[in-house]
């Protein structure tokens, strides 16, 4: 008999009532044993942990004393003893026990305990294999967590009715066909030796940081690769076979089967999603209890004089965080009278040059006044040293962050000349009872970020915020000495963000987790979409080109912006126009979809509000319900009999 | 009156062009019908390249095995393809249950076993028939027994849980077909059904199309092995080049009127010889033996009884097994061919003995044989021949009432014709019978040799 034929005889077993009923007895048996015989042995007999000797003739107060020690260490040690610990242990291990028999994985899971344990024997006798034996553990770990939610999916889709029968294929088909199988090995792997290429001399916040970017980042694009080929695979190549034939021969419409496909996917890729998440969030959590730089224990500064070290206060504050940002607010807007005036200006100096009866057309004030008011913005962000030298920010809407009475966070970034690596300003921020803040060196073209205390924004929730080009020292009689940089600085349009802790990490992690679902629900009706009326390379291009599309979309948007209809030298062209209007649609269509940039959220600590879950589920939802009625649209026109047209 | 397809049943006329055993129409709706069904097939621009089915007229009707017969690339699994819905005609009408055939409720009631077994290779044979049986929204229960009875049936019980994609051919045919039985098909297609079965396969599927054509169930075969659609079909339509060539039943498209066979036991060379020369006496030289040759075994009987023997002796094989019998919840048990004291007591009560069972002449192997009727008994003909008066004695027509009727006999010749009495050796005669109707063997002179037992 081979290995597969042993291996399928195994796993029939395990799925056999009788089996079931037999080791679910065992286990109970086993919990009661356990449970009973700690009780007895809890209770019977001189169980006292603490056996104290006290000499006869010891005084009497000091043998009292000695005495009430004895009995207080014992009643704190049995507190964690008690027999009512135990047993709620022993229930806990046997109801989940009993969940993996009855899911039909006892043996599977009793095999992968005995491979950990002899992995754990090996990390123990040699020590010099310890990280090699953390990886195999990881994979084990990941390995029983896969097997027991797509066995659970599985039994969610046993019921009978076409849906449920396609879907319940699909998850069949992915786990024995090698193409899926592939790709789930390769990212239980990638994922078990991510910890260990983190670089350990890096601070705590960056190899924090850095491991949810890459292992968020490996997980979805895999997972997203997996969805697409295998979507494809599945359904064009049921065509080409004519597999389909005896289904759609059988009273399956067209939507039963189309959304069973949809269904076994997406589920597929929930489970992988759920894996990699869980493996994300449980190694996070071992890593922030790590030492950070600075301590000499987890959350114990080396030095005395620290309450918490800067690595440890970002991790928590910034990294481990779901945090708000909010950008300042602009002095004029778009309509107001500030932009009306400069382009009633503007277009008195147009006449002076073109004669005082040109008017512009509407497509051209709207343009005047964008301009105007970009011009007028990129004004307002810069801080000439010729001039005053500062610029007054005012950021709004920080009334939880006043609440909360917690630290808040600005982020700034500056440009100056060609932003060459090699140059350095001087900034300073001041703000209202609060001692000013120096940054003699600030890089240019990136992000910088300060702490900024509780008490920085007033009880409306703002913050006015200056900030110097140049820097700003102590000078005689209370005053400051202003020292300004040679040239003058822009602020970027992004450049200016203050953020606070809005929520938990935790919470903030499963939201991005249901938010990469919905985009891979989304990926998987395009997939459905492309196969049902085309042949699988050309299904692979399209919905591969439409997936790349989507996650590049707000790249696309922004440089759509500066692409323009004409040349360098002016000229309209007609392909630029074409082109600005397909990138301009397409990017629109998939605006939602990239905004919500979920990994960066993740890495950066920031929040993804449950608003933008529902909103991102709306969106993403009509988009695909698109898909799907065109899909089935395509589906019911095609003769099965024909495939690429033989 | 038109159904839902759009399609109207041929009139009087037609029906009449198609001969007189045409099945009376009796107000039942035909089960599949096509009206000038045309199917070209075109390239990329749209070119016509093909056309594979040409003005076909067909009407299927209930309870009928119909038999879809032609050559290569005749158009016989295009035609079924379009029946299904796997394909769009060009032209013309189709209607299954009298609704188009892309109605999806309609295919509730049809079992489709394609020209070849296009299985999922990944799921064994219990997942496979479990996932088309899902597919009809079974329950648990009755999805678990079926299963189990249809995989005892096809043979397939001890690979069951073995992939598909490990399966020979004969084995993937027999799981096809257990999914087309899946869900007790009132219309039954099957393109092919013994491509790649052995001969006892073979003969287990003609049994079990004779066994639902029994219960009433429409099977539509198409095949282009004549042996297998001739021992089984009601009726049939041979095509060619996509055109209807001939429609009938195998009677009216087989049988040779113009010719008589007789079947007896050995013959020495001057008994054939006599025979000669009283059939050209009686037809004035018009008529003699054609030919005199001694009858063959079917290669079929042979090969079932080797292998029959071989599985009473317990010979292991690890190919198939021949499956049961026909799976339980496909039989009916209002039809269930009566048995025992039953059949004793009904007998008895219509005051005649049971005959002794015989095949008729040309009869399918494997054909239950059917019992005499009175008519028929070879007492009464020769009786007729011995006594019969010389110069009264017409050349009678095979006689019309002892033609089995269209779709329940399928076997059979007319009646040998009575000669004319006094003109004939007795010992002859009388050396080429047995002259009781017990079956024992009297002889009674010289030439009689050793003439077996009657079948």
């Amino acid at each position: 008999m081979s290995w597969s034929a042993r291996l399928g005889a195994l796993d029939r077993v395990q799925r056999s009532r009788g089996f079931k009923i037999g080791a679910s007895i065992a286990v109970v048996v086993l919990a009661l044993v356990v449970a009973v015989g700690y009780a007895v042995y809890a209770t019977s007999g001189d169980t006292s942990l603490f056996t104290v000797n006290i000499p006869a003739d010891i005084d009497p107060e000091a043998r009292a004393a000695i005495e009430r020690r004895a009995e207080t260490l014992e009643r704190i040690v049995s507190a964690h003893n008690s027999v009512g610990l135990v047993a709620s242990a022993t229930a806990i291990g046997a109801a989940l026990s009993l969940v993996v028999i009855w899911i039909g994985l006892a043996l599977t899971y009793l095999g992968l305990i005995v491979l950990a344990a002899c992995v754990g024997l090996v990390a123990f006798f040699v020590p010099g294999l310890r990280d090699e034996a953390v990886v195999a553990l990881g994979a084990v770990a990941l390995a029983a967590s896969f097997g027991a939610l797509l066995r659970g999916l599985g039994l969610l889709f046993s019921g009978p009715g076409p849906v449920f029968a396609v879907a319940r294929t699909v998850l069949t088909e992915a786990v024995r066909m090698k193409i899926s199988l592939v790709f789930i090995v390769v990212l239980v792997i990638a994922l078990a030796l991510l910890p260990v290429v983190l670089d350990g001399s890096q601070p705590l916040r960056y190899r924090v940081q850095a491991f949810l970017q890459y292992a968020t980042g490996i997980g979805f694009w895999t997972v997203a690769t997996l969805v697409l080929v295998f979507t494809v695979a599945s359904i064009t190549s049921e065509q080409r076979d004519r597999i389909i034939w005896q289904t759609v021969t059988k009273p399956v419409a067209a939507w039963q089967y189309l959304l069973g496909k949809w269904l076994g996917v997406a589920g597929l890729a929930a489970v992988l999603l759920a894996v990699t998440g869980s493996g994300v969030f449980l190694f996070t959590e071992y890593l922030r209890g790590q030492p950070a730089l600075g301590e000499s224990a987890p959350y114990i500064p080396a030095g005395s004089n620290q309450q918490v070290t800067e690595d440890r206060l970002i991790l928590e504050t910034r990294v481990l965080a779901a945090r708000l940002g909010q950008s300042p607010t602009m002095p004029f807007d778009l309509n107001g009278p500030e932009v009306t005036r400069a382009v009633d200006a503007y277009i008195e100096r147009e006449r002076r040059q073109r004669g005082n009866d040109w008017e512009p057309t509407s497509d051209e004030l709207i343009n005047i006044r964008n301009e105007q008011f970009n011009q007028m913005s990129t004004e307002y962000r810069s801080i000439d040293p010729r001039l005053e030298g500062f610029e007054d920010f005012l950021f709004e809407g920080l009334q939880e962050a006043t609440k909360s009475n917690l630290p808040i966070t600005l982020r700034y970034k500056i440009d100056a000349g060609g932003n060459r690596p090699d140059q350095f300003y001087a900034l300073a921020f001041e703000f209202p009872d609060v001692a000013p803040i120096s940054r003699p060196e600030v890089g240019l073209g990136y992000s910088h970020t300060i702490t900024l205390p509780a008490g920085v924004s007033d009880e409306e929730g703002r913050v006015l915020m200056r900030v110097y080009n140049g820097s700003l020292a102590p000078g005689p009689n209370g005053l400051r000495a202003f020292r300004s940089n040679t040239g003058t600085v822009t602020i970027p349009p992004d450049g200016l963000e203050i953020s606070y802790d809005v929520g938990s990490y935790r919470l903030n992690f499963l939201r991005v987790m249901l938010v990469l679902w919905m985009k891979l629900g989304l990926i998987a009706m395009i997939a459905v979409w492309a196969s049902s009326y085309l042949s699988f390379p050309v299904a692979c291009l399209v919905s591969i080109g439409a997936f790349l599309v989507a996650e590049g979309s707000s790249f696309v948007r922004e440089s759509v912006e500066y692409f323009g209809n004409n040349d360098p030298d002016g000229n309209f062209q007609l392909w630029r126009y074409v082109a600005n209007l397909v990138a301009e649609t397409v990017s629109s269509i998939f605006s939602v979809y990239s905004d919500l940039r979920p990994t960066d959220r993740i890495a950066d600590g920031r929040l993804m509000s449950w608003g933008e879950v529902f909103a991102a589920a709306i969106v993403l939802s009509v988009i695909s319900l698109i898909l799907y009625a065109l899909a089935i649209v395509f589906f019911r026109n095609r003769e099965m009999a024909i495939y690429s047209g033989h | 009156m038109p159904d839902a397809a759009g399609i109207t049943e041929p009139g009087s006329a037609q029906r009449e062009a198609t001969g007189p055993s045409t099945p009376q129409l009796s107000g039942e709706r035909p089960v599949v019908a096509c009206q000038k069904l045309t199917k070209t097939f075109k390239d990329f621009w749209l070119r016509d390249r093909a056309r594979a089915v040409d003005n076909l007229d067909m009407l299927v009707r209930p309870h009928e095995i119909f038999g879809l017969l032609g050559p290569n690339g005749s158009g016989k699994s295009t035609t079924i393809k379009i029946i299904l819905g796997l394909l769009r005609p060009t032209s013309g009408r189709v209607a299954v249950f009298g609704k188009p055939p892309t109605d999806v409720a309609t295919k509730k009631r049809i079992g489709y076993l394609p020209e070849e077994s296009y299985l999922y290779p990944f799921l064994n044979a219990r997942e496979t028939l479990d996932y088309y049986a899902k597919l009809f929204e079974l329950d648990r229960r009755t999805r678990t027994t079926r299963i189990d009875e249809l995989l005892e049936m096809v043979g397939l019980t001890h690979v069951q849980h073995r992939a598909v994609r490990e399966y020979s051919k004969g084995m993937q045919r027999r799981i096809g077909l257990a999914q087309a039985l899946i869900n007790d098909p009132d219309l039954l297609i099957l393109d092919e059904p013994t491509t790649g079965l052995d001969p006892i396969g073979t003969r287990q599927v003609k049994d079990l199309i004779i066994e639902l054509g029994r219960r009433g169930k429409t099977v539509i075969l198409s095949s282009h092995l004549l042996a297998d659609v001739e021992d089984v079909v009601d009726r049939m339509v041979i095509l060619y080049g996509g055109k209807s060539r001939g429609e009938g039943t195998c009677d009216e498209l087989l049988n040779r009127n113009e010719r008589t066979t007789i079947e007896l036991d050995e013959l020495d060379d001057d008994t054939v010889a006599e025979i000669d020369r009283i059939v050209r006496e009686r037809s004035g030289g018009a008529k003699s033996i054609l030919s005199v040759e001694h009858p063959r075994q079917k290669l079929e009987e042979l090969f079932l009884g080797i292998v029959e023997k071989a599985r009473s002796e317990r010979l292991g094989t690890s190919g198939a097994q021949h499956g049961a019998g026909t799976a339980a919840f496909l039989k009916d048990g209002a039809n269930a061919p009566r048995e025992g004291d039953e059949l004793i007591g009904d007998l008895l009560a219509a005051g005649t003995a049971p005959l002794p069972a015989v095949v008729p002449d040309g009869a399918k192997a494997g054909a239950p044989a059917q019992p005499q009727a009175q008519g028929d008994r070879p007492h009464d003909l020769i009786d007729d021949l011995l006594n019969a008066p010389a110069d009264t004695q017409a050349v009678a027509p095979p006689s019309s009432a002892a033609k089995p009727a269209p779709g329940h006999d399928r076997g059979g010749t007319g009646a040998p014709v009575p000669p004319p009495p006094g003109d004939f050796d007795d010992d002859v005669i009388g050396s080429l019978l047995d002259g009781t109707d017990d079956g024992s063997d009297e002889g009674t002179g010289s030439g009689a040799g050793d003439r077996g037992k009657k079948p």
